[in-house]
C-alpha cells in the first residue's frame, strides 16, 4: 500500500496545489516498510501524473482546490483531504485504520453525517472514482 | 478621544476591526492565531473560534503559506508588505483570488508580540473587471477575436449535447482547455474529466490505459487495474492526439463508439461505457484517411461536431489579453506583484510568429519573469528567439503591430456599420483614441458615420 503525504516543516502542507515536497510511504503490515521524499511542483496536471507515476494509491493531504481534487480521484488514487498535523501522528493514525478522523481535521472542517457531496471538500472525504465505488448520479 | 480610548480601547479597537470588510488576524511568536475580524470568519469560512490558537497555514491556506509567506518576510525584516497577490482555499475546497498585506504587532511599549496580515476578497474584483472589459471568456479561455466567438457561441450547445466532437488546431493552441470548458458547461461537469494522450505512449501501454487490465492478464499485473474508459465513467473521456492511434486501437475504439462496449486486458466480461468521447488532434484527419492511415468509418463517427481553434498568429489582437493572464497567474503562482509589460517587449510578442501557440507566449512569460526583478516585463527579459529577431528587423517588428493594430480597427469599423463609437467601444478604447490611431495608421473612414442622426 503506497501513500502520499505533501510535507512542510514535519506537518501536512497546509495547501497541495503549491505543496513542494511528497513524502512517498510504503506501508506493509501496518507499519512503514519504506520511505522516500520527492520534490513536487507545477500546475494541477503535473502533480497528478507524479502521483501516478510513483504508483501512489492514497493522497493524505492538507487543503486542496476542487479541480485539483476531481483531477486526483479521476487517476483513481484515493483522497483523504483537509487533513492538518505532524506527518508521524498522521502516518500512526492511517496505519491504525484512524483517518479520516475528526480529530486531524483542518479548523472549520467538520465530519458531519451529511450525504458525501459529489466533490471532496471539508469533512467529506472523497473515495477513488474507479471500480464501481461511485454513487449513481 | 484621549479619555475614550482610556476608557474602552480594545472596544474601539474592535468594533474597527470588525466594521471593515477586509480580512484580519493577528498571529504570535508560534505562528498561531490571536485574533480573527468579522472579515476574516466570513472570506475564509472558518468562525473564530475555530481559528484561535490553531497555525495560521492551516487557517489561512494560502497558495503562498509555504514558499513565500509575507508575515515571514515581515516577521524577518520588519518591513510590512503591501498587495501580494494569492489564492486561499476556503472550506468548499475554492480557490478564492485574495491580496495581501502584512506588518508587525507591537505592544504599547514598541516591542514586537507578533504580525498582522490583513486580506481582501479579490472574487467580485475579478469579475467586473472581466465584464469591464468586455472580453469573451470561457472557463480558462478569453478571447477578443471573431473565430474565438464563434467557438464560444455554439459551446453551450455542443456541451449539452452527448455527440461526439473532434477539436483541431496546432500545438499548444488550447484543445485541452477548450475540452475542460466543453466537460464544465456540461451536465457531466460533476464527473470526472480524464484525458489520454494517444501520441504519448506505446500501442501496448496505451491499450492497457485506455480499456484497463485484470489480474494475471500479463506478468506484472497483480491486481486490476480499471482503464481510462472505466475513470471517465459517466463524465468526459478526451483522447488527445487521436490521430497517431495504431490502426489495431483504431478497431477497438470504433467499437467503444459505436457499441458503447469494450473488455479490459485479460478480461472474459464485456464492459459497457457512458463516457462521453471528445477527441483531439494537431494533425489533418481528413488527410489521414486519404492517406490510408486513419479510418474512414472512425473518422466519420468522432467527426459529428468539428470546432477548429485557430493558430495565434490568426489571432495576434488576443495577444495583450493573454499575456496580461498569465502575469496574472504567475504574480498569484510565484507571490509577485508585476504590473504587465513594456511597449517594447509587447511589440516584439505581438510580431512573433509563435509556433508553439498560446503554450508557447506562457512559456515566454514565464520567462521572463524569472529574469524580471522589478513590477514591469521589458524586452531585455524575453528569450532571444524573439529578441534575436528584433534586432536584425526592428523596423517590421513595430511595423508588424501597426499592422494589426489597423486590421483590428478596420475590422471593428467594419463590424459595426462604421459607427465609431461602437467600433471604439468594442476595441476597449475611447473615442478620440479611435480617431488618433486611425489618423495616426492612415485608415480611411467613410464619410458617414454608422451611428443613426440625430433629428434637430
Amino acid at each position: 500500500m503506497k501513500i502520499a503525504i505533501p510535507v512542510w516543516q514535519d506537518r501536512i502542507s497546509p495547501v497541495f496545489d503549491s505543496s513542494r515536497r511528497l513524502l512517498l510511504v510504503d506501508l506493509a503490515d501496518r507499519k512503514v516498510a519504506a520511505r522516500q521524499e520527492i520534490e513536487l511542483g507545477g500546475e494541477s496536471a503535473e502533480r497528478v501524473r507524479r502521483l501516478s507515476d510513483s504508483a501512489v494509491e492514497t493522497l493524505i493531504c492538507g487543503a486542496i482546490s476542487e479541480s485539483l481534487a476531481e483531477q486526483v480521484l479521476a487517476a483513481g488514487i484515493r483522497l483523504i483531504p483537509f487533513v492538518a498535523g505532524e506527518v508521524s501522528e498522521i502516518l500512526d493514525a492511517y496505519a491504525d485504520a484512524r483517518l479520516p478522523s475528526p480529530e486531524f481535521l483542518m479548523p472549520g472542517c467538520h465530519a458531519n453525517g451529511r450525504k458525501e457531496p459529489k466533490h471532496p471538500r471539508c469533512g467529506a472525504h472523497g473515495r477513488s472514482g474507479g471500480s464501481g465505488e461511485r454513487d449513481a448520479d | 478621544m484621549k479619555r475614550q480610548s482610556a476608557a474602552k480601547p480594545l472596544g474601539t479597537t474592535e468594533i474597527i476591526l470588525e466594521s471593515i470588510s477586509d480580512g484580519v488576524f493577528t498571529i504570535d511568536h508560534q505562528w498561531r492565531i490571536t485574533s480573527f475580524n468579522r472579515a476574516a470568519e466570513s472570506i475564509t469560512g472558518i468562525g473564530r473560534a475555530e481559528a484561535v490558537g490553531r497555525r495560521c497555514s492551516e487557517v489561512f491556506r494560502a497558495s503562498m503559506c509555504e514558499a513565500d509567506c509575507p508575515l515571514r518576510r515581515t516577521m524577518e525584516t520588519g518591513a510590512p508588505v503591501v498587495g501580494c497577490s494569492a489564492f486561499i482555499i476556503d472550506s468548499h475546497g475554492r480557490r478564492i483570488p485574495i491580496s495581501v498585506s502584512t506588518a508587525l504587532l507591537k505592544d504599547g511599549r514598541g516591542h514586537i508580540v507578533g504580525g498582522v496580515e490583513t486580506f481582501r476578497d479579490l472574487s467580485l474584483v475579478e469579475e467586473l473587471r472581466k465584464e469591464l472589459e468586455g472580453r469573451y471568456e470561457l472557463g480558462d479561455m478569453v478571447s477578443r477575436s471573431s473565430s474565438m466567438r464563434r467557438i464560444f457561441e455554439v459551446l453551450p450547445q455542443v456541451a449539452a449535447s452527448d455527440s461526439t466532437v473532434l477539436i483541431q488546431g496546432e500545438t499548444g493552441t488550447g484543445k485541452e482547455v477548450l475540452a475542460r470548458a466543453i466537460h464544465s458547461l456540461s451536465r457531466r461537469r460533476n464527473k470526472p474529466f480524464v484525458a489520454i494522450n494517444c501520441g504519448a505512449l506505446p500501442e501496448n501501454l496505451l491499450e492497457s490505459e485506455l480499456f484497463g487490465y485484470v489480474k494475471g492478464a500479463f506478468t506484472g499485473a497483480d491486481r486490476d487495474k480499471p482503464g481510462r474508459f472505466a475513470l471517465a465513467e459517466g463524465g468526459t473521456l478526451l483522447l488527445d492526439e487521436i490521430g497517431d492511434l495504431s490502426p489495431a486501437l483504431q478497431v477497438k475504439l470504433l467499437r467503444v463508439l459505436q457499441e458503447r462496449a469494450y473488455e479490459p486486458l485479460g478480461a472474459t466480461k464485456t464492459l459497457r461505457t457512458n463516457a462521453r468521447i471528445l477527441a483531439a488532434s494537431n494533425r489533418d484527419l481528413a488527410a489521414l484517411v486519404r492517406k490510408g492511415e486513419f479510418r474512414q468509418d472512425l473518422f466519420y463517427r468522432i467527426h459529428v461536431i468539428r470546432l477548429e481553434l485557430p493558430p495565434l498568429r490568426r489571432r495576434k489582437e488576443d495577444i495583450p489579453g493573454l499575456v496580461e493572464r498569465f502575469v496574472q497567474r504567475f504574480n498569484v503562482r510565484q507571490g509577485r506583484g508585476v504590473r504587465g509589460v513594456s511597449p517594447q517587449a509587447l511589440a516584439l510578442l505581438m510580431a512573433h510568429d509563435w509556433p508553439g501557440n498560446i503554450r508557447e507566449l506562457e512559456n515566454v512569460i514565464e520567462h521572463a519573469f524569472i529574469l524580471c526583478k522589478g513590477d514591469q516585463l521589458d524586452a531585455r527579459h524575453l528569450p532571444e528567439a524573439l529578441t534575436g529577431r528584433h534586432a536584425a528587423v526592428k523596423v517590421p517588428a513595430a511595423s508588424s503591430l501597426r499592422t494589426v493594430e489597423a486590421q483590428m480597427i478596420r475590422d471593428a469599423l467594419a463590424e459595426h456599420a462604421n459607427n465609431r463609437l461602437a467600433a471604439a467601444r468594442a476595441l476597449g478604447m475611447h473615442k478620440s483614441t479611435l480617431f488618433r490611431k486611425v489618423k495616426a495608421l492612415g485608415i480611411a473612414l467613410p464619410a458617414e458615420d454608422g451611428r443613426r442622426r440625430r433629428r434637430r
